[in-house]
């Protein structure tokens, strides 16, 4: 009975154990995703706070008037209250007594003298930093003070009771903010050098590729696996060493043969090169050797050709295979950035993809990372849907590549 | 097969036209191509020395071809009738393939680009269509509402691409590139695709067949080549045949437009390195020959090198493949084992972390760039907050940093392998996922009831059958990393290399010495020493592999 019950402890320890481990992890995973996510949908006001806040505030307004002004908590002699700023009003220094400089002032510049005057103004030294000394009128004596800090003295007035106004130093004064997801930042970044004409390139590419490959795979899988001509095997042989070579050493002769066609900066150039895999033929040869001979015998029998059996045989039993390879396609293509860099001019913003976008946008977009962060949202989004809709075929895959 | 071989006398006279005709056909060939080599070697406009003498090697060789196949057609030699079905199907091929570019199909796509941006969201239907198919996948139980389900969403899906393509301009597109067929040069295409097409029709047929006492299995053969034709053309186009221009450009000093041969210089000045003493006190500059540039400095050695940044991109790219491949292959082997106990939610937590994966290196790229802000970065801002934890504690007060992650050069290198330990990180943990979940479960619960503890079984059971997986991880993540351009490239701005070199890799200073410079030759012959560099990493790996494979 005892043992049982630690047995059951133990069982749990380990569940609680697993989870934070996991969680701690996915956490660590996901939390680039979120802080892209939610800059995207934040203010131009709201990007560069520091310390750094994850989600997307702005400051609440209120219709004053007939007009929006923010919302700040203000003290004032009734205690903390919600007022609405209806004036930035006047420039204002505090200023901080030599003596003691635990007693501040508020006093517009105009109204502080400087000591020897402006050219040759006298310093003091405070706390180990070198600062300005300044005269003041308080109480009707001078007294000499340094400026402590800048700020405005702000009009604020009831939202309710727009009658009633109270000066307040702005610097004291905390905007009220709420979450707010400034939408509009998608509209934005999409006008921004043709960004929507990139991501409707980035599909048609991704989408041509993707059939391309499929239909060239499915041809050449099914040649290698069920067709016996002469050198089939030795050619086979050769394709699977080619998956080993990368594409460093194609990248040069690749443009060249590119500027030979007169495709450098073409569409062309990003479709045609990709049609053809070596990778796709040996995922689909694997899977079609594994589909029983008796099945097309008995068509061959009846006098179909060839390309009938496999459409009307292969073709159909292969759909998650064909699923996988899409899927991996798709990916590969749309995050493409090496070929697109190469053969599209960064300044032909008609025939650009979104990951070359990404990287002219966030160079020239450096003060504005929410519309960076939209940008690289969309281009995130699509590969994440096709995830979803198809994530049994990247699990498969993977377990195939990786196992055999 | 009775009924052909009866036939066989009445087909024998005009299988004996057509080959006939066929022997003209490719004498006629021959002599084409003969005269295009000829006049290919004189033409002074092609700039290209090394390209010009590739293709007429090519077009030679074909007419070689076509000479063997006029005189084996004559024999009625079998191999007669499989050369001639060979170059009339690559010629055919070859001729439609550049009547479509005379037409101007490809660059059209710029065009189909431009009014696909505008009726894009006709591909909602296609979408629409693809969701009715996959609610169908839910009436497994009901074949009959399944298949109802996958009829409607194919309907739907192929309606919305047609009513795509025609909203595009399919049928005023098509009308456009025929009406160009008034060209000479295609007309002289099309009638060469045709003949050619002709021709390849005509040795198809059955009578020829049987007329070469062709079989079943050279049908077979036939139909082999065909499947694999379109595959094996763009293989050699896109694929072989650039490789080999590559090596020949790597003995070059190509610019893209002209190149001479230049031998091995390319390579040599790549290795070119001196070992030399120098005095204390004294400057590296006084030891080295002219040309060489300090490399580093161990004590009173000197080592100087011609191209002082290929070794420096050669050494950046080693350590930052050594330490992603650590960072990224160890903890995920952790991650999968824990992932591979059987409890509920393990489907929600891998597809968490195969999200990097998908992403795609320059978004993730961007986003990291922020978090490595080093004002308003929430990295810095993260660190900061686990020092204020420490200085809660009595006697410690560690003042706040402030890390230029990508400004610095002692941290930019770290920052960008940081960034792409995470995103491999996920995806290699499904791949260990996948080799924990081949292990059968009994072997461990035999070794439990013999009393292994964990980290034993751990050790000497899972360790070894995890061995294929591992080698499998490893050789990917190591053949990946060591062509990284894009994270450096995104992350220190564009022409790259970061501070002072710090994060300048092979790839990216092959892109610079190409595309920045125009050395194309230069940068060629770089690209085969990476490449060079990376079989042989692979090759170890594989040794490695056998020899512990089985342990």
């Amino acid at each position: 009975m005892k043992r049982a019950r630690s047995y059951q402890t133990q069982k749990w320890l380990t569940y609680i154990g697993a989870y934070a481990v996991l969680t701690m992890f996915g956490l660590l995973i996901i939390f680039p995703f979120m802080f892209m996510f939610f800059t995207s949908f934040k203010a131009s006001s709201d990007v560069f706070r520091s310390p750094p806040q994850l989600l997307p505030y702005s400051v609440q307004t209120a219709s004053v008037n007939g007009e929006m002004v923010p919302l700040y908590r203000v003290e004032t002699p009734e205690g903390l209250r919600t007022l609405a700023l209806v004036d930035q009003g006047a420039p204002l220094v505090i200023f901080a007594s030599v003596d003691d400089p635990s007693r501040t002032f508020e006093r517009a510049p105009r109204d502080a003298k400087p000591v020897g005057g402006f050219t040759a103004q006298e310093q003091i030294t405070v706390d180990g930093e070198t600062k300005l000394l300044w005269e003041i009128e308080e109480g009707g004596q001078t007294l000499p003070v340094f400026e402590l800090s800048r700020g405005r003295m702000g009009v604020f007035v009831d939202p309710d009771d727009p009658q009633v106004t109270f000066d307040a130093s702005l610097t004291d004064a905390t905007p009220v903010e709420r979450i707010n997801l400034q939408i509009e930042n998608y509209q934005r970044v999409l006008e921004l050098q043709n960004i929507d004409r990139s991501l409707t390139n980035t599909m048609l590419v991704t989408i041509l590729v993707v059939i391309g490959q499929v239909v060239t795979s499915v041809l050449g899988g099914y040649a290698f696996a069920r067709l016996r001509f002469p050198g089939r095997d030795s050619l086979f042989v050769v394709y699977l060493g080619t998956i080993m070579i990368p594409f460093v050493v194609l990248i040069i002769p690749m443009y060249q043969l590119m500027v030979i066609v007169g495709w450098v900066d073409r569409i062309a150039a990003l479709v045609m090169p990709w049609i053809f895999t070596a990778y796709g033929t040996f995922l689909m040869r694997q899977f079609f050797i594994s589909i029983p001979k008796d099945l097309e015998e008995a068509a061959l029998m009846d006098g179909a050709s060839r390309l009938r059996i496999l459409w009307q045989i292969f073709v159909p039993l292969a759909g998650p295979a064909i699923a996988t390879q899409a899927t991996f396609t798709f990916l590969y293509a749309w995050n493409s950035f090496v070929w697109p860099l190469i053969v599209i001019n960064t300044g032909n913003f008609g025939n650009q993809v979104l990951t070359l976008s990404l990287m002219v946008l966030q160079g020239r977009a450096a003060e504005s990372p929410n519309l960076v962060m939209a940008g690289t949202t969309i281009a995130v989004s699509v590969p994440l849907l096709i995830f979803v809709l198809a994530q049994r075929y990247f699990v498969e895959g993977i377990a195939t590549t990786g196992i055999k | 097969m009775a009924t052909t071989t009866a036939r066989k006398p009445a087909t024998t006279a005009g299988a004996a036209l057509v080959i006939r005709l066929g022997a003209a056909w490719h004498a006629l060939l021959a002599f084409g191509l003969v005269a295009a080599t000829w006049a290919l070697l004189q033409a002074r406009w092609v700039q290209r020395d090394g390209l010009r003498l590739y293709v007429a090697g090519l077009i030679l060789l074909a007419a070689v071809a076509s000479v063997s196949a006029l005189v084996l057609l004559l024999r009625r030699d079998r191999r007669g009738r499989a050369i001639s079905l060979g170059l009339n199907y690559i010629f055919g091929v070859g001729s439609l393939l550049s009547l479509l570019g005379v037409l101007g199909l490809y660059i059209s796509l710029d065009e189909v680009a431009a009014s696909f941006n505008r009726w894009v969201w006709l591909l909602l239907g296609v979408l629409v269509g693809f969701l009715i198919g996959s609610v169908g996948d839910r009436f497994t139980h009901a074949p009959t509402t399944q298949a109802a389900f996958h009829r409607v969403g194919g309907w739907v899906m192929g309606a919305s691409a047609i009513i795509l393509l025609l909203a595009m301009g399919l049928i005023q597109g098509v009308i456009g590139l025929l009406s160009g067929l008034g060209d000479p040069l295609a007309l002289v295409l099309l009638s060469a695709t045709v003949l050619f097409g002709l021709f390849f029709w005509l040795m198809l047929r059955p009578q020829l067949a049987v007329a070469f006492g062709a079989g079943e299995r050279d049908a077979e053969a036939v139909s082999g080549f065909l499947f694999i034709a379109p595959n094996l053309l763009g293989f050699m186009l896109f694929f072989a045949g650039p490789l080999l221009f590559s090596l020949y450009l790597s003995f070059t000093n190509s610019d893209s437009f002209t190149a001479e041969f230049v031998g091995l210089r390319n390579y040599i000045e790549i290795f070119s390195l001196q070992f030399a003493q120098v005095p204390p006190g004294q400057r590296s500059g006084a030891v080295l020959s002219s040309g060489y540039i300090e490399l580093v400095r161990l004590g009173d050695f000197v080592i100087g090198a011609k191209d002082r940044i290929f070794w420096i991109a050669l050494w950046n790219t080693i350590v930052y493949c050594f330490w992603v491949t650590m960072l990224s292959v160890v903890p995920a082997l952790l991650v999968a084992t824990v992932l591979n106990s059987k409890i509920p939610g393990m489907q929600f937590f891998r597809a968490i972390y195969f999200i990097p994966s998908i992403a795609g290196v320059v978004g993730v790229a961007v986003i990291w760039k922020w978090l490595y802000n080093s004002n308003i970065g929430f990295l810095n801002y993260g660190i900061n907050q686990v020092l204020g934890l420490f200085n809660r504690l009595p006697f410690v007060e560690i003042a706040p940093v402030q890390i230029s992650w990508l400004a610095s050069q002692q941290t930019a290198l770290a920052s960008i392998i940081l960034m792409a330990a995470w995103q491999l990180l996920g995806f290699n943990t499904i791949l260990f996922l996948a080799g924990l979940q081949g292990i059968p479960g009994e072997i461990y619960e035999a070794a439990t009831i013999d009393g292994a503890s964990n980290l034993q079984r751990f050790r000497y059971m899972t360790l070894p059958l995890l061995a294929p997986t591992t080698f499998f991880v490893v050789t990917t993540t190591l053949i990946t990393t060591l062509q990284v351009f894009s994270e450096p490239f995104v992350m220190t701005p564009p022409p790259g290399g970061g501070p002072n070199n710090s994060t300048m890799t092979a790839v990216l200073y092959l892109y610079q010495r190409g595309f920045n410079r125009f050395e194309q030759g230069y940068a060629a012959a770089v690209a085969w020493v990476v490449f060079l560099f990376i079989f042989a990493v692979t090759l170890v790996q594989f040794r490695i592999q056998r020899r512990y494979g089985d342990m």
